[in-house]
């Protein structure tokens, strides 16, 4: 199917629309600058390439979540099997370039301490507070009930508190 | 919210992607996908526009319309062959005459039985200006000529096409038979059954609109049989030395001899 420039137009709206969720999605879940990066790409070829074969993407945003969520599990398997030695290799983070030395430890460790959240806690942690969506938004992305959604998010924030504390 | 909270969030948010970042990876992205940004789309919409059409005939139409279209359509009406504005007057002005009287059949009849008279007549004013010069008719240049024959033939084709259809619906609609291969489907099913005075109306312009070719025929016979345009032959309406097209009016029938521009 051709190209057309209404197809073109969408595409780079979505873009301009959920680049930066998606990044801060892979961010948060991989630690690697570089890397999140990569795969926000990724996922936008994909969503492109699926576009390409004629098909239609109602909503941009779940659809790029979920195209983004499995890239970051591939990911995660390649990582696991591959060998001790580059295991090692991606374990050193990239240096950060906007952000100072001073920055980069505090936020190494504001990254360290998220982690010990449980991974659907770190994610509605990080899709309110730090994409800023709204629990309505956050709730139709996981067609959850925008209550139970905000409840969620209380008790993940008291979680966190208390590592914070700690 | 508690500001050791507030601090680690702003901390978290020192992570997200800059503007640069997002329009670069964006810039990369687009020349991956090869993807033009957005003040292309006029581009690509022109180059299409101009596969079309050549060149001249957009600029022309631009010309006339920009420059306020009267004054040069009515100089383009007494245009001859060879003339500067003849194109704007073939290719521009009865195209856009030929698209308003749309899809009424008899209406079209007319509009392409006249346009043919113009051609013809056309014709015997270049030639008979040639001879006025001085000049013999054969030194009308030889390229011209063929112009004149081709534009003569299409638009012949034309009208004979149209005047056919109408006959052959008449036809139909007389015989209630199924309708014929001329006639699509969709007119079948639309055309609304005429009462016997309407058909023996139709039946009269029918005949009009065939006697007025047939009268265009006789006026222009010599020059028609000068410039060897064959023409359909009206006693077998089926067989047509031309490949005369009954699909929308527009189309041009295709010629092996002359090429256009």
């Amino acid at each position: 199917m051709e190209t057309n420039p209404k197809m073109e137009k969408l595409f780079l709206k979505a873009y301009d629309d959920y680049a930066e969720a998606i990044f801060t999605h892979c961010f948060f879940k991989t630690s690697d600058r570089e890397l999140a990066k990569d795969l926000m790409q990724q996922t936008f070829l994909q969503a492109w390439v699926y576009l390409r074969q004629g098909k239609e993407i109602k909503e941009f945003r779940p659809f790029l979540y979920r195209l983004a969520n499995n890239l970051v599990i591939d990911w995660y398997r390649r990582k696991k099997s591959d060998s001790l030695d580059r295991m090692m290799d991606e374990g050193f983070n990239p240096a950060e370039e906007n952000l100072s030395v001073e920055l980069e430890a505090e936020a190494n460790q504001a990254l360290k301490l998220l982690d010990k959240l449980d991974p659907d806690d770190k994610e509605l942690i990080v899709w309110r507070y730090v994409e800023e969506l709204s629990p309505g938004e956050i709730a139709s992305m996981l067609s959850e009930r925008e209550n139970t959604v905000s409840v969620r998010i209380h008790r993940a924030l008291k979680k966190l508190h208390q590592l914070l504390n700690d | 919210m508690n500001p050791k909270l507030e601090q680690f969030f702003n901390t978290l948010k020192s992570h997200r992607l800059s503007a640069d970042e997002k329009n670069l990876a964006k810039r990369e992205l687009m020349a991956r996908l090869e993807i033009t940004p957005a003040s292309s789309v006029w581009l690509v919409i022109w180059q299409r526009v101009t596969i079309v059409r050549p060149m001249w005939v957009i600029a022309t139409a631009l010309i006339v319309v920009l420059a306020g279209g009267t004054g040069i359509s009515a100089a383009a009406e007494g245009a001859l062959p060879g003339d500067l504005f003849y194109p704007i007057k073939i290719k521009v002005k009865e195209p856009i005459t030929r698209a308003l009287v749309g899809r009424q059949e008899d209406k079209r009849a007319d509009f392409e039985t006249e346009i043919l008279g113009k051609r013809l007549e056309e014709a015997e004013r270049l030639f008979s200006s040639a001879k006025v010069e001085g000049k013999e008719q054969e030194e009308v240049a030889a390229k011209l000529t063929e112009q004149i024959k081709d534009e003569v033939g299409r638009q012949a084709a034309k009208a004979l096409a149209e005047t056919e259809k109408l006959k052959v619906k008449q036809a139909a609609v007389k015989a209630k038979e199924e309708p014929t291969e001329a006639e699509s489907e969709q007119e079948s099913m639309t055309r609304q059954p005429e009462s016997k005075q309407d058909q023996n109306q139709t039946a009269e312009v029918e005949d009009k609109k065939e006697e007025k070719l047939d009268q265009l025929f006789e006026q222009h016979r010599e020059l028609i049989e000068k410039l060897e345009i064959k023409l359909d032959n009206k006693n077998n309406p089926g067989q047509d030395k031309r490949e005369v097209r009954t699909g929308p009016v527009n189309r041009q029938p295709n010629h092996g001899s002359a090429k256009r521009d």
